[in-house]
């Protein structure tokens, strides 16, 4: 059936040709040799691993860190590469006309992309249960490792492609920011296996972790999450392929997402949250910020989605005041509301939890409100003013550093104990440390700021959004 | 039979109208040449068409399929080949075309032999093993309407598909549309080319600035736009005889006369022409030839461009 999928026997034809296949097969036993090799010659004439079951546990994670390294790593650059190869060979209209379904062409690239990694992985995986066997690990942690390990390769993939999904500017597209977020995921999981292979600790063989009330096993844990959030950029892969021209979020995802990281994150903290410790609750606070930063610029509406819209609603509307609201309805600037409210409720409930003082974390919520209200105008105003300068990002992105890091830098060049409190950066970092609070008079000194700093860019969407309904009537 | 039925159809790009409510429809097996100036809104018209860009408003109906709900199934019935393209560079032609017989839900048993007859129309199949990156511009371009017949498409859609091609790939193409268009096929053909156009297109949409400022079949086109027909009369001898009875028939003008050959304007009827050439003959003259000159599309466009 999967392999009745025309992108596959597309890729089955470049890719599996006899005159490359044998490269990649040479390469992959000399590494295996390699490894064998080093590894041999420390248990016969070094004597490190004392004895054969250490060796072969030994040898079990090296594969491990090994298939870690085929099916995310190299699979992810793989998959990573396909539309951008489309758009830069000039045959993605064809691709893109293709009269197969979203979910084919995603499955299409996953595996036929990835045909020569999946063979050489397939083999990693028989090598693995026999080391495993022979370095006598449990047969059920065996299992948990596969799982993970599979789970994880197809978050990463999935996360690769629906980042690759984006003609418009794949032509010059570097893949940066998605390095850095899985430079974040896979690091320290490389680092740690690195360490569990070179220190023979099993770490993951007892260790357990609570989904609420609920005790699995860690690597089941770290799965189930896995899994989960594949769902979802999968669900964005489907996406992209069918609503090319629209956000990767709809309202109605960016909110059901938004409710479902907090679920997760509040699972994964419940535990410790019951614990009542204060550390962990602006832990979890800052943990389930990150989706109300990133999500709005997932679903961000652009100029051009604007004026039709507004076109939409002109010609339904009866007056200029259902119009505006209409529109101001359709913004950019509702889902930012929504976002933090349900970050907002999600908050209350762990201050409560832990038995935080509700008024004065209210207080902190309102700041870091003011803040993120900032960023936000900041956002907008990149969506409005694009057709203007094309630059615009160029100085947003300036005033963003500056925003952040000045306070900093002022700080230390001041010696001030306050002033680096006005950075987003820096209050989060002093609601994690343990100092004690920073006084009212300085919160509201801060919240005033970022009010004060607000009220241009504010003033600046406002003029735009006039100008876009004011186009609209002239069209 | 209707094939294509556009509606009100409109592509905004921000303040940009590139396509402004056109509405025209297409029935079977005709050719229909898209023409106008680079930024008229072909290559929109065409990409909305083809379901690779969703339309600001306005519907589309391809053989009684909805555009904006079954796109998948309009993908199967139709082949557009876009204005730049190329095809993948690491398969055979033979492997490229199996590929997209395969996408297009060709049965398997059927493929090789679709393979073989795609390969002998655009007369590639002495190709059939080379790799695409080793193929000429002008092959590919032929290669790219190859990929269109694998799955016997009911509606063309050519995005210039002649540009940058030099005068024998051009003519080779023009070949292949050629015998497209005598096979009955449905076929909308932008360009701005318009030699590359005339002969073999039943019908013109002239766009401009996202507009179709005329469109019908050609014939009706010229008799609307040209309200003259223009004669080419060769006579043995008497010259200026020829002239004299010419001008007594109404509603003519020589426009110039040299070598026994007579170039009239005349604003007449069929029945009106047979009258002229019996009416010279009656005379006296000795015509040995009488032919009405056709208005390309050339000189189609440049009057409706004059306005």
């Amino acid at each position: 059936m999967i392999l009745n999928n025309p992108l596959i026997r597309r890729y089955r034809y470049s890719l599996m040709r006899p005159r490359q296949l044998w490269i990649y097969i040479t390469i992959y036993i000399a590494v295996i040799a390699l490894i064998v090799f080093i590894n041999y010659t420390a248990y016969q004439y070094q004597e490190w691993f004392g004895n054969q079951i250490r060796f072969f546990k030994s040898l079990y994670y090296q594969f491990l860190i090994l298939q870690i390294i085929v099916l995310c790593i190299l699979a992810m650059i793989n998959s990573s590469s396909a539309i951008k190869d489309e758009v830069t060979g000039k045959s993605y209209d064809f691709f893109r006309m293709l009269p197969i379904s979203a979910g084919k062409k995603a499955a299409g690239i996953l595996i036929g992309k990835n045909l020569v990694v999946l063979l050489l992985a397939g083999v990693n995986f028989l090598l693995l249960i026999i080391l495993g066997m022979l370095g006598r690990i449990n047969g059920v942690l065996l299992g948990q490792y596969f799982l993970a390990l599979i789970s994880v390769a197809v978050l990463t993939n999935s996360v690769a492609l629906l980042s690759s999904i984006n003609p418009v500017s794949a032509k010059k597209k570097n893949h940066i920011v998605l390095f850095i977020v899985l430079g974040f995921i896979f690091v320290p999981f490389v680092i740690s296996s690195i360490g569990i292979a070179i220190r023979k600790i099993n770490i993951f063989e007892n260790v357990t972790g609570k989904f609420y009330t609920i005790e699995l096993p860690v690597l089941i844990l770290i799965s189930l999450v896995a899994i989960y959030f594949s769902c979802w950029a999968v669900k964005g892969i489907l996406r992209r392929f069918t609503r090319e021209d629209e956000p990767l979020f709809n309202r109605m995802g960016a909110y059901l997402f938004m409710l479902g990281f907090e679920l997760v994150l509040f699972g994964l903290f419940y535990e410790h949250l019951k614990e009542g410790a204060q550390k962990t609750n602006y832990l979890y606070w800052l943990i389930s910020l990150l989706p109300v930063l990133l999500v709005p610029i997932w679903s961000l509406r652009s100029f051009d989605k604007y004026l039709e819209h507004s076109g939409l609603i002109q010609s339904k509307s009866a007056g200029n005041k259902n119009l505006v609201s209409g529109f101001l309805l359709y913004s950019n600037l509702l889902p930012v509301l929504v976002l933090f409210a349900i970050w907002t409720a999600g908050s209350i409930v762990t201050a409560l939890m832990t038995e935080q003082e509700l008024l004065y974390n209210l207080y902190y919520i309102v700041i870091l409100f003011s803040f993120y209200l900032f960023l936000m105008l900041l956002l907008e105003l990149y969506v409005v003013y694009i057709p203007v300068s094309n630059k615009i990002g160029l100085l947003l992105s300036f005033i963003t550093i500056v925003y952040l890091f000045i306070p900093l830098i002022l700080s230390g060049v001041l010696g001030s104990k306050e002033v680096y409190l006005y950075s987003l950066l820096g209050f989060c970092a002093r609601v994690l440390s343990s100092k004690s609070a920073p006084g009212f008079l300085t919160q509201t000194g801060i919240l005033l700021v970022n009010v004060a700093l607000c009220i241009i860019p504010t003033m600046l969407v406002w003029k735009r959004y006039k100008h876009i309904l004011a186009a609209r009537q002239k069209m | 039979m209707e094939i294509l039925e556009v509606d009100n159809l409109r592509k905004e790009f921000g303040t940009l109208v590139a396509v402004n409510d056109i509405s025209v429809s297409v029935e079977k097996g005709q050719v229909w040449g898209l023409i106008g100036p680079n930024g008229a809104g072909k290559t929109t018209l065409l990409r909305m068409l083809a379901t690779v860009l969703r339309p600001t408003s306005g519907s589309v109906q391809l053989l009684g399929f909805d555009l904006a709900k079954e796109y998948l199934k309009i993908r199967r019935h139709i082949g557009y080949l876009p204005d730049f393209f190329n095809l993948y560079n690491d398969l055979t032609l033979r492997e490229c075309l199996e590929f997209f017989a395969k996408a297009y839900k060709v049965e398997n048993k059927l493929i090789p032999k679709r393979v073989d007859e795609v390969l002998d129309y655009v007369e590639l199949q002495s190709k059939r093993d080379d790799f695409i990156r080793h193929l000429s511009r002008g092959m590919v371009q032929r290669m790219g309407v190859g990929v269109l017949l694998v799955h016997d498409p009911d509606v063309f859609l050519l995005d210039e598909p002649a540009s940058g091609l030099d005068p024998k790939a051009r003519i080779q193409l023009r070949a292949v549309l050629k015998k497209l268009s005598g096979e009955g096929k449905t076929i909308i053909i932008s360009s701005h080319i318009l030699t590359e156009l005339s002969g073999f297109c039943s019908h013109i949409a002239l766009m401009n600035e996202g507009n179709i400022v005329l469109h019908g079949a050609v014939d009706e086109i010229q008799r609307r736009v040209f309200d003259t027909r223009k004669l080419r009369i060769s006579v043995l001898d008497d010259c200026d005889k020829a002239i004299r009875l010419i001008e007594e028939f109404t509603n003519t003008k020589i426009e110039n006369a040299r070598d026994n050959e007579i170039i009239v304007e005349i604003s007449a009827d069929e029945s009106e022409l047979a009258a002229l050439n019996s009416h010279l003959v009656a005379k006296g003259i000795k015509v040995y030839s009488f032919n009405e000159e056709k208005t390309d599309l050339e000189d189609l466009f440049m009057k409706i461009s004059a306005g």
